[in-house]
C-alpha cells in the first residue's frame, strides 16, 4: 500500500516514551496532567 | 416604531426566511424547521450586527436540516451579515462556513479555511476532527519521507506525525509507484458501504510497518492495528476486494 499525499504535522514533538520501573507505573505516570497534556497538544 | 412600520418590518422579515403569508400562524402549526426559521427572523428584527447561532439544527432532521442550511446560509449572503455559528457537526461547518475556528478542552487551537484546515492541520486534534485521517509516525531525511523504521545509520531522520487520509491510500500499487509514499502490507479487516465511497479498515503489524502515532489505533493484542482507507466506486470496480484478503 503507498499514500498519493502526506501531511506533516509541524508539533516539535511527534512521540515520547514512559520508562519506568514497571508496567503498572509507567501506565500510571502515562496518564497523569502532564502527559496528558503533553499528548493532547502534540 | 409605528405599528405599519412594524407589520412591514414582519412582511419583509417572513419574505426573507421564505414564510411569506404565514403571518397569522400559531407556533404550533409550524414544522420545526419553520419554527426555527423564525427564531432566525426574529434574532434579525433589531438588525444586529453579528448574528450568533448556537447549535441552531440541533432538533431537526436531516432533509430539514439541509434545507434550513440553505436558508440560513442565503440570508446571511443577502445581508452580508457577520454570522458565528456553533457547532458539533463537521459537515454542517464545512458547508456554512468561510472560516473554521475548531476549540478542544476550551482552547481555540486552530482557525482557517476549510480546505486548509483539511489539508494542513496544525494538530492531532484539528487533523482527526475534521475527516478521518491516519496518524503515521514517519521519518524525514531531507525532502524524502518514509515510514519504514530507521536502521543504524550515520545520521538519524527526523521522527513527523504524518497525516494520510483514507483517499489518499493507495490499495496494491506496487513497490515502486512514481510520485507515491510506501505505506506498507496489510489485511483486510473490514469493508462497508458508505454511500458515494467503499470504506475500509486494514490490519497492519506492528513490527513490519509504520506505527500509529495515536494509541487508539492499536489492536487489543498489542501487535497490530487498523488503517482506514476510502476508495471510490470506480476505484472498487477496477480492483474488487475481500476480507481477509491480502493488501500491498
Amino acid at each position: 500500500m503507498s499514500a498519493r499525499r502526506i501531511h506533516s504535522l509541524p508539533t516539535p514533538i511527534s512521540s515520547f516514551t514512559v520508562i519506568a520501573r514497571d508496567e503498572t507505573v509507567a501506565a500510571a505516570l502515562g496518564e497523569s496532567p502532564f502527559l496528558a497534556t503533553l499528548a493532547a497538544r502534540m | 416604531m409605528k405599528r405599519a412600520d412594524r407589520l412591514a418590518r414582519r412582511r419583509e422579515l417572513l419574505k426573507l426566511i421564505a414564510l411569506e403569508g404565514m403571518d397569522d400562524r400559531l407556533p404550533a402549526e409550524l414544522s420545526g424547521g419553520q419554527q426555527q426559521r423564525v427564531a432566525v427572523a426574529r434574532a434579525l428584527a433589531h438588525r444586529p450586527e453579528v448574528l450568533l447561532l448556537d447549535e441552531p439544527f440541533g432538533a431537526l432532521d436531516a432533509k430539514i436540516r439541509a434545507e434550513l442550511r440553505r436558508t440560513i446560509r442565503r440570508i446571511q449572503r443577502e445581508l452580508g451579515i457577520s454570522t458565528i455559528l456553533v457547532t458539533h457537526d463537521q459537515d454542517e461547518a464545512f458547508a456554512m462556513a468561510d472560516r473554521i475556528g475548531v476549540m478542544h478542552q476550551g482552547r481555540l487551537l486552530e482557525v482557517g479555511g476549510f480546505d486548509d484546515l483539511y489539508a494542513r492541520p496544525r494538530t492531532r486534534f484539528v487533523a482527526t476532527f475534521l475527516g478521518a485521517a491516519n496518524l503515521l509516525l514517519g521519518y524525514r531525511r531531507g525532502n524524502r519521507l518514509q515510514f519504514e523504521r530507521p536502521d543504524a545509520q550515520a545520521v538519524t531522520p527526523r521522527e513527523i506525525v504524518a497525516v494520510v487520509r483514507p483517499e489518499e491510500v493507495v490499495l496494491n500499487a506496487g513497490e515502486t509507484s512514481a510520485g507515491l509514499t510506501r505505506v506498507g502490507i496489510g489485511v483486510v479487516e473490514e469493508l462497508k458501504f458508505a454511500g458515494a465511497v467503499e470504506r475500509l479498515r486494514v490490519r497492519m503489524t506492528l513490527a513490519a510497518g509504520p506505527i500509529p502515532a495515536t494509541p487508539d489505533r492499536e489492536g487489543a493484542d498489542g501487535r497490530t492495528w487498523l488503517l482506514d482507507v476510502s476508495r471510490t466506486f470506480p476505484e472498487q470496480r477496477a480492483s474488487p476486494l475481500a476480507a481477509s484478503q491480502r493488501v500491498t
